[in-house]
């Protein structure tokens, strides 16, 4: 198969793979989320490369997948929607210390994933300490906690 | 009272209330979640049905044909040159000639044959293959698709017809 089909065949396959398995997926937040992203890895590299290990095929495989890069930049830079639909948006998941329950479930994320954010970045200890926690577009969660004396709670 | 947001088809989810500068999309999200739904979904049929040989090696791929106490059994579902093969089973003694369309043997390239044919000839566009006093039972075409898409042939085995059909997926 022509490698430049063979390359955006399997790049656009995994955009859309990925966009369905849902952000938290991205995170390799888990070992089974890190074995995925492993194996995955492997696979793809065999699909890409088939039986042709010439300097040619790599080439033009490189080329293709930065050119796709590239324009999906483009189209995302240029037309909002396309990054919302290949990207997605933020999504607010801790309101002023409470966990949106629906909003979590819908997302496949737990309190624990919530407050294992908020340990690492601002060592709190309750969900009543977290003002926002919004899960970002790459799948991590950022925790914006409540100002104590005027200042961010560290 | 929280501002339930509500999308064409009724779902909802609970419309978050804050200072954040950030494009939330609420609608986007609503669309989104029913798409991954659906393509989980897909996703496990997928699953199943590649379990079960629709993309090749497995039950619903098996073909099986009975002509004259011979048994000629291949995968009707293969896969751009991933390896597949026809097994052919016969009562001891009775199986001496194989002749298979070149035609065929350009779209799925025949790598080795177990037992090895005594005789090979080219003749009228067909690959001869001769097995004189095999006694063995079974003898294996070790095959490697070079084509995608549909691939129909008839082999003549003792100059009996069988016919082959494939779908190799890319």
């Amino acid at each position: 198969m022509n490698p430049v089909l063979r390359g955006a065949a399997i790049y656009i396959f995994l955009l859309i793979i990925f966009r369905i398995m849902g952000k938290r997926s991205l995170s390799e937040t888990t070992t089974f989320d890190f074995i995925l992203l492993l194996i995955v890895s492997e696979v793809t590299q065999q699909a890409l490369v088939g039986e042709d290990n010439s300097l040619t095929a790599a080439f033009v495989l490189i080329i293709t997948l930065v050119t796709l890069d590239l324009f999906f930049s483009f189209l995302k830079d240029h037309f909002k929607i396309f990054g919302k639909l290949v990207e997605g948006t933020p999504l607010v998941v801790v309101e002023k210390g409470k966990p949106l329950k629906e909003r979590m479930k819908k997302s496949r994320v737990e309190d624990e994933d919530i407050m294992e954010a908020a340990r690492l970045n601002f060592g709190l200890e309750r969900m009543e300490q977290i003002k926002y926690a919004v899960l970002e577009k790459d799948g991590s969660i950022s925790i914006i906690p409540f100002e104590r004396d005027g200042k961010l709670t560290s | 009272m929280a501002r339930i947001f509500h999308n064409k088809a009724n779902e909802s989810v609970t419309k978050a209330k804050h200072s954040l500068e950030i494009d939330e999309d609420e609608k986007m999200h609503l669309i989104g979640w029913k798409i991954q739904r659906i393509g989980w979904a897909l996703m496990g049929l997928f699953f199943i049905l590649g379990a079960i040989g629709l993309f090749g090696s497995g039950f619903i791929s098996n073909r099986s044909i009975r002509n004259n106490n011979i048994i000629v059994e291949y995968e009707h579902f293969g896969r751009y040159e991933a390896n597949t093969k026809i097994v052919i089973r016969f009562p001891s003694d009775t199986l001496s000639i194989i002749s298979i369309p070149q035609l065929y043997l350009n779209q799925i390239k025949l790598q080795q044959v177990l037992p090895e044919p005594k005789e090979i000839k080219l003749e009228k566009g067909n690959y001869i293959m001769f097995f004189p006093g095999l006694s063995e039972g079974r003898l294996t075409l070790y095959l490697l698709p070079q084509t995608t898409g549909p691939v129909q042939s008839t082999i003549y085995i003792n100059d009996h017809p069988y016919s082959i059909n494939h779908f190799i997926y890319p």
